[in-house]
């Protein structure tokens, strides 16, 4: 992190820590630009992670409820472009 | 060892059975693709059963989770299919093209116990994973502005090369559903939940379908003097630069009209 005085100036998020808990991750988020995933170890990630979760009994990484929040706030948008108004995204649960 | 079952056997699916190649203690034991031929091919590459049948794929065991990559509006449908088999169920983004959909998936495997769960991949890439530690640990405060763009580009072949991307039945809307989704779930998981949103959403290049509200539109790239990039909720950079590349060469054309060079006419 680079302060100025008391004010956060900048942080790198790009270079490896050590010790950094996903480090074997290879690609920044600049991957999915293409539609081809030509770095599969993020995907790997996430399969680790569901099972994990599976056998811990825990919800994963990202379940459905968090799944359905990004559908709604397209879905909101989309709404709010076809009638030129704000949209209230309805609440989870 | 668990044993996975893609539904799926496109693009995406590939990717998926060389993710679970790579991960001991998880081997692809069956395969379903719609396209007989695809599902053939993914399977003898992952050492697989094939199938086209959807029922008699979720039959096979021994098989304890499917990683759906299908077209996004199938996923609740087969998702909730595959739970009422007690399989556990990841779902490529989006979970599936409405909320009501998705409501049916989770309260289906709620109901079946089975674990729900999406990809979202960029959650796991390092540079997102730290700016998540940090916000979570109160590092950098309270976030009070989150702003994010997208600039990826999806040429005509994209769309042209599937029967499913771009239409409202399938992909629920375009770019900003099946791209977009992507930075609209890192902002909400970064940032939290979002109160009210105001969009505006169009589709400039490409003639595919476009999700407004009830009905289809198809609209057709606009080429008016009015073209403006801001316009955009998701743009391809091309997109973005081809608006302004577009007003430009009118600019350039006004001014040689007018006998007049300027750096700018002399660029292109």
């Amino acid at each position: 992190m680079k302060l100025e005085g008391d004010r956060l100036a900048a942080i790198d998020l790009l270079s490896p820590l050590s010790g950094d808990v996903v480090s074997e991750v290879s690609a920044v988020s600049v991957a999915a630009s293409s539609p081809v995933v030509s770095d599969i170890s993020a995907h790997r990630a996430v399969f680790e992670d569901f099972i994990a979760a599976i056998a811990r009994g825990v919800p994963p990484m990202c379940d459905g409820a968090q799944g359905r929040a990004s559908v709604a706030v397209i879905e909101a948008i989309y709404r709010s472009s076809s009638t030129e108004q704000p949209v209230d995204v309805t609440p989870i649960e | 060892m668990i044993q996975i079952g893609l539904i799926g056997a496109g693009n995406i699916s590939q990717t998926h059975a060389d993710a679970a190649a790579q991960i001991e203690g998880a081997r692809v034991v069956a395969v379903c693709g719609r396209t007989r031929e695809h599902a053939d091919r993914l399977a003898a590459r992952a050492g697989a059963a094939a199938y086209d049948d959807l029922e008699r794929f979720l039959a096979y065991r021994p098989m304890d989770m499917v990683v759906i990559g299908s077209p996004s509006g199938l996923h609740a449908e087969q998702g909730i299919a595959a739970a009422r088999h007690g399989l556990h169920v990841l779902t490529e983004k989006p979970i599936d093209t409405s909320t009501s959909r998705a409501d049916r998936l989770i309260a289906e495997a709620a109901r079946a116990g089975v674990t729900l769960g999406v990809i979202f991949q960029d959650r796991m890439k390092p540079d997102i994973a730290r700016l998540k530690a940090l916000i979570d640990a109160g590092r950098l405060g309270m976030p009070i502005l989150a702003s994010a763009s997208v600039r990826w580009h999806r040429p005509l072949e994209y769309y042209k090369g599937s029967a499913w991307r771009g239409t409202q039945a399938l992909d629920g809307g375009g770019a900003l559903m099946n791209q977009g989704v992507h930075t609209v779930d890192l902002l909400l998981w970064l940032f939290g939940p979002v109160r009210r949103v105001f969009g505006k959403v169009t589709t400039r290049l490409h003639a595919i379908e476009v999700g407004h509200g009830g009905g289809h539109a198809r609209v057709r790239e606009r080429r008016d003097r009015h073209d403006r990039s801001g316009d955009v909720g998701v743009p391809g950079i091309r997109a973005a630069d081809r608006a302004h590349r577009i007003g430009r060469d009118r600019e350039a054309r006004r001014r040689s009209a007018r006998g007049d060079r300027s750096p700018q006419s002399a660029e292109r």
